[in-house]
């Protein structure tokens, strides 16, 4: 009684709409007008200068910095594939196949107060039989294929794969090839805004 | 203070004490791939396989405790994810590696393995950066401290702590991410040189750790929540490091007697223990730690205003070993270099997590089943800094 008296006493923390978010976890732009150099002229570590600035791929290593700056646009999930059966009730099973643990506390976050993402009907199961995403963080390591198969195969259907950081959507600077997946949240890791927009939209929702 | 010789762990070839470097005469034997299988017990007792994936674990890990199902009899842990990290050659492309390691300890990573860049030079880092550097560090340790609590007090079913500690970190996170760019300081060090991390508002940490000991007193004074500490996962060895020694009442802190100990000296820092060998003094020893950190941190901001950056970035030299340990927030990490033309061709780490998984299967067996993951949070192990192969 004593804590849940002191957690109303706080107020509400809850974030209306993005408050902050750090610069370099957001879109990448040329800084001048002019053609921006690609990726041998600034030892781009992961082929993210291709034609354009290619979310995926970046690792924010500010190797192109100044030719390449933050532009604060956080928005850079990529749905291919929506579910609208998940607009009331989004259940989300997340799998570390490799990962730093940068991707694991972000996507922890999304329980803070600041960003409360049962508010837009998402939540953590525990269990991939309850849930409605899998989401893989990580690049793909051999001892964590077949616990990534079988929990794939426990969920009931309708289902989405979410790829959750550069190494699960490219590989990042480990030598290794992205997941398939229905919705691409590129980031390294990503910041919780990005995930947030990104798992809205998912669900058929238009984004945070 | 007088510090005396204390064992850390093995680093490549070699056993790493405070102040030696000794040959490791027999090979290397992990803990963690031996006898995986071999964990079978008496009639009446099972294995049960904690992970890889499991609600309660923030990372993969597989632990297998045999029990009759209450006394831990024995347990045993494989890290399932193994990440290959490629580090020979250039040293730049080596440092994106070394901060992926462990994202949650980036910059401690990043700082002992530049120092030990640094020393292989024969060089050190100018005052400007190393305070910078500490300044990263010292963060980096709030912010773990506080996520370890929070862990254990999710585990506890305390949700309205859980949430204010996880709204606190979330907090720091955008101290850091403010002031270097990037919330896990990716892409801030190089070889002598640091962002700077000017623009810390010190008025504004200080009601974060306000509100963060605000709620560790109101944890301290649930005997509910003590009850499933005090007692649990007891650790005496003299091989420990990190908060699991300083609880157990060890003087033992690389800011003592690691690189940077100067730097330390110089911002006043004295080490902080306690008597109690358990998961609740390792709480403690986090808790205090977080005031103790903010002090380090107001130290270093002050101090920096005198010194101006004017180093120029320059390259790692063309030959070399080096050897850099600094205090990460779970204890002792260290790194052994050797360049050789300029590129690195042979890289040893040692991480904090696997000291501290030696020091939680032994002091699991015993206990409860139920107090198992009290315990192994109490250890602030990260996985992800155990299971990596270096290439």
């Amino acid at each position: 009684m004593k804590w849940l008296l002191r957690g109303i006493g706080k107020g509400i923390k809850t974030e209306r709409s993005p408050v902050e978010v750090a610069d370099w976890t957001t879109k990448l732009q040329p800084s001048s007008g002019e053609p921006a150099p690609q990726n041998r002229d600034l030892h781009c570590p992961t082929s993210a200068l291709e034609d354009g600035w290619k979310a995926e791929r970046c690792v924010f290593c500010r190797r192109c910095y100044p030719s390449y700056s933050p532009s604060g646009e956080y928005r850079l999930g990529k749905t291919i594939r929506a579910e609208r059966t998940f607009r009331r009730s989004f259940y989300l099973y997340p799998i570390d196949v490799g990962t730093c643990g940068a991707c694991n506390t972000e996507f922890k976050l999304l329980a803070s107060p600041q960003y409360d993402m049962t508010r837009f009907g998402i939540f953590f199961t525990n269990t991939p039989r309850h849930a409605d995403a899998l989401v893989v963080m990580g690049v793909m390591t051999e001892g964590m294929q077949e616990a990534y198969r079988r929990a794939y195969d426990a969920m009931p259907e309708p289902k989405l794969v979410i790829a959750l950081g550069t190494c699960a959507l490219s590989g990042g600077i480990f030598s290794s090839d992205g997941i398939v997946a229905d919705v691409a949240i590129p980031g390294c890791p990503p910041a919780p805004y990005t995930l947030l927009d990104a798992l809205v939209k998912a669900k058929g929702g238009k984004g945070w | 203070m007088v510090v005396a010789m204390r064992f850390i762990g093995r680093l490549g070839r070699y056993w790493l004490y405070s102040d030696r470097l000794l040959p490791a005469e027999y090979p290397s034997e992990d803990f963690f791939e031996a006898k995986q299988d071999d964990i079978s017990g008496p009639a009446g007792s099972f294995t049960f396989d904690y992970g890889p994936v499991a609600g309660g674990l923030i990372e993969s890990v597989r632990i297998r405790l045999n029990t009759y199902g209450e006394y831990i009899r024995r347990a045993t842990l494989e890290p399932k994810k193994i990440r290959t990290v490629k580090v020979t050659g250039n040293v730049q492309d080596a440092l994106l590696g070394i901060e992926r390691v462990n994202g949650n300890f980036a910059a401690s990573h990043a700082v002992a393995f530049l120092i030990a860049l640094e020393k292989a030079s024969s060089t050190v880092a100018p005052p400007a950066v190393q305070l910078s550097r500490v300044l990263q560090i010292e963060l980096e340790r709030i912010r773990n401290h506080v996520f370890v609590i929070h862990r254990i007090a999710e585990t506890a079913g305390f949700s309205v702590p859980a949430a204010e500690l996880l709204y606190i970190m979330e907090k720091v996170n955008r101290v850091i991410g403010r002031v270097f760019g990037h919330r896990y300081f990716y892409g801030v060090n190089g070889f002598k040189r640091a962002t700077t991390g000017g623009g810390i508002n010190l008025t504004e940490f200080e009601q974060i750790t306000e509100e963060f000991q605000e709620v560790f007193r109101g944890l301290l004074e649930s005997r509910i929540f003590i009850d499933r500490l005090q007692g649990n996962g007891v650790v005496t060895d003299s091989r420990s490091i990190g908060p699991t020694a300083r609880a157990a009442g060890f003087e033992y802190d690389a800011r003592l007697d690691g690189d940077y100990s100067t730097v330390y000296a110089q911002l006043g820092y004295r080490l902080l223990r306690h008597s109690s060998p358990d998961a609740f003094g390792r709480l403690l020893i986090r808790g205090e730690e977080v005031a103790q950190s903010l002090a380090l941190i107001r130290s270093a901001v002050e101090k920096r205003e005198e010194f101006c950056d004017d180093a120029k970035p320059d390259d790692a030299s063309v030959e070399g070993i080096g050897l850099g340990r600094i205090e990460s927030p779970s204890g002792d990490l260290a790194y052994s270099v050797n360049l050789h033309d300029g590129r690195l061709i042979e890289l040893s780490l040692l991480p904090p997590s696997v000291p501290n998984i030696r020091l939680f299967l032994e002091s699991v067996v015993s206990s409860g089943f139920t107090d198992v993951p009290f315990n192994w949070e109490s250890f602030g192990i990260w996985m992800s800094e155990v299971g990596v192969k270096f290439v």
